[in-house]
């Protein structure tokens, strides 16, 4: 059965143990992938692939709040250059988790809106699905 | 927390008028109770929020508006158009702690004519987001 957006959970931890609720999240984007190397010979009459590496990121998009704990943890792993476990239940149950680098986060302000702030994060790792 | 009583507070706070003598919630009125300057302050149903991620009991970034009339004697359009514009200065930008944002969506009071006995009428709309 479908599932609203909004039952959505993006959860960070710092050692892979405890997980706790990123605030205000607006939108994330999460992505898995595996690299595929072609390997079509001569003679074949269709191309072949052969499965290379897994690579995931996320697109984060929160609205700014100092007071959010969770915010300040991918702040502090982006200033630092340490990672951190994210985990996307994108139905507020079903997911996955990876050890991720903060890349880069962007900054919005719309004097009729409200601040924001937007992550990018790259894994670092395998995934692991939840639960 | 309400947006009306937090514009009336607002408002009372600038010099504008008291509560209940001649600033009062709800749509204008006609009535006879009411003297002929008076400010009326009527919030509306605003947009449709943006909810947060987290399932039902997460956040939704609300925006409410407000409509604010001011309205004055027949005879004095000039002190009601300094009432109106004191207003839009006591509002815009102003918004207390538990509100992210107040905006006026004009840059000054728009003056919307005479009702039927002749008294002077400025509108106000207010957008005010909040976090709840």
């Amino acid at each position: 059965m479908a599932t609203a957006g909004f039952n959505g959970d993006l959860d960070v931890s710092t050692d892979d143990s405890t997980y706790n609720t990123i605030g205000d999240v607006t939108e994330v984007s999460s992505n898995l992938q595996r690299s595929l190397e072609e390997i079509t010979v001569l003679g074949d009459t269709a191309v072949d692939r052969l499965p290379m590496l897994k690579d995931s990121d996320f697109s984060i998009t929160v609205l700014a709040d100092d007071t959010d704990t969770q915010q300040g943890v991918l702040d502090s792993a982006l200033d630092g250059g340490t990672t951190v476990y994210l985990r996307h239940l994108y139905d507020g149950t079903n997911g996955f988790k990876v050890e991720c680098y903060v890349e880069s986060v962007s900054y919005g302000s719309t004097p009729d809106g409200v601040a924001t702030k937007s992550y990018t994060c790259m894994g670092r790792d395998a995934w692991t699905r939840v639960p | 927390m309400s947006l009306a009583s937090d514009i009336a507070t607002v408002l009372v706070a600038a010099g504008l008028g008291t509560v209940g003598a001649d600033i009062f919630y709800g749509p204008e009125r006609a009535t006879t109770e009411i003297g002929d300057g008076a400010i009326f302050v009527l919030e509306g149903g605003g947009f449709a929020p943006t909810p947060m991620l987290g399932g039902s009991d997460a956040d939704d970034l609300k925006t409410i508006d407000a409509l604010i009339v001011v309205r004055s004697d027949k005879n004095d359009f000039e002190g009601g158009e300094t009432t109106a514009q004191a207003a839009w200065t006591a509002l815009h930008k102003q918004n207390p702690a538990a509100w992210i944002s107040w905006v006026i969506t004009t840059s000054g009071p728009a003056y919307v004519g005479s009702d039927e006995t002749g008294r002077h009428r400025w509108t106000l709309t207010l957008l005010a987001q909040v976090l709840e």
